[in-house]
């Protein structure tokens, strides 16, 4: 059959597209159909509005049957190329030294200095977690800044403050002080020099220390009372009961009596 | 007789190429297509489907025939199997009985 020479070929791009994607033993004659019909189109219509049809088609034709296989590569899986692997790995190693010292040791001291901020956040996190009140204890603080600009911050402020702020501000609960302060403290014949701690009767219900012996809101109701832990009652009163006992402060005679212990 | 389940587009293109009777080939099916059904159909949606049955078992092909007019490719001539014909008439047979089956109505054109 002889024909006339294509006025217009098929647009060029569009085929680049078709060989692109198209299966390699379907290409022929799904171009062949495409060029003829384009041919006949050409016949009855606009070159314009054929090449269109054309381009429509083109696109269309990028279907699952008519794609490419894409190489469905095999996933690496277990463990067999990994001699390999570790075999290159450490050849290139050894190849780069310094590289790879480099590299290493700085991994080395990135994870070290990671792993102990790590550690010294949750031991500084894990102090007095028992206070069942935690979430509402407040520590009043003073914060200055001195001549040169560095800012510090205090807790230690007047005495007055703790109860005037308790009865000024309605959403102040309760207040309490803490005073530190050294003694010799004596019983009969026991003198040791003591650390102590002064504070105020509302301590006890503030923060959730457990008592052994007595309740919270009998110790301390007195500024001579006292409440002590259970190693230095026994080492002032042996195995007797330390309650309501008696030790003495200072070297005057000063008596604060032993109540609620521990 | 389990005739295998095909689509509608499937089912005519089954049935055009058995009306060509050998010489079904893409742009052939497109043209009877668009011929009895009025479909404007596109090559790849023909090709594709054409594809998919042979790979079903319900048509052959084979090369041959190449004309200047395709710029001397050769052209794929698709033929139906004997799974395709039963194809065919188990889905003709479903929809006639089932045609059969609706209570005479008042509406004349659905009987």
């Amino acid at each position: 059959m002889r024909h006339p020479p294509d006025p217009r070929p098929s647009p060029w791009l569009a085929n680049r597209l078709l060989e692109a994607f198209c299966r390699r033993d379907l290409y022929e004659e799904v171009r062949g159909d495409l060029e003829e019909v384009y041919q006949d189109r050409l016949t009855r219509m606009q070159p314009s509005w054929a090449r269109l049809l054309y381009w429509l088609e083109v696109v269309f034709f990028f279907r699952v049957h008519v794609r490419r296989r894409t190489i469905a590569y095999e996933q690496a899986r277990g463990p067999i190329m990994w001699k390999n692997y570790t075999k290159v790995a450490l050849r290139t190693m050894r190849r780069h030294a310094i590289y790879t010292s480099i590299n290493v040791s700085g991994l080395a001291l990135g994870i070290a200095c990671c792993i102990l901020i790590m550690v010294f956040v949750r031991h500084e996190w894990s102090y007095d977690t028992f206070h069942e009140k935690a979430d509402r204890l407040y520590r009043v603080v003073v914060s200055k800044k001195d001549r040169a600009g560095v800012r510090t911050r205090t807790a230690s402020m007047p005495a007055p403050l703790a109860p005037a702020l308790t009865e000024e501000y309605p959403g102040i609960v309760q207040s309490v002080r803490f005073m530190e302060g050294r003694a010799v403290v004596q019983h009969g014949d026991l003198v040791f020099r003591e650390e102590l701690l002064f504070t105020d009767a509302s301590v006890l219900e503030m923060f959730s220390f457990p008592l052994l012996q007595g309740s919270p809101s009998e110790a301390l109701t007195d500024l001579h009372a006292v409440v002590l832990t259970a190693s230095m009652a026994e080492k002032y009163f042996g195995t007797d009961d330390p309650m309501g006992r008696v030790l003495q402060i200072g070297v005057d005679a000063d008596r604060p009596q032993l109540r609620i212990t521990r | 007789m389990k005739g295998r389940h095909i689509g509608e587009f499937e089912e005519l293109v089954l049935l055009a190429v058995c009306i060509l009777d050998g010489d079904a080939y893409g742009v052939m099916v497109r043209k009877q297509l668009e011929k009895h059904a009025g479909r404007f159909v596109t090559l790849g949606a023909i090709h594709a489907t054409l594809y998919r049955l042979q790979d079903k078992g319900l048509l052959t092909s084979s090369l041959g025939g190449a004309t200047e007019t395709r710029g001397g490719r050769r052209r794929r001539l698709f033929r139906i199997t004997n799974t395709g014909l039963e194809a065919l008439r188990a889905g003709r047979d479903v929809r006639e009985k089932m045609w059969s089956l609706i209570p005479p109505m008042l509406d004349p054109r659905l009987t």
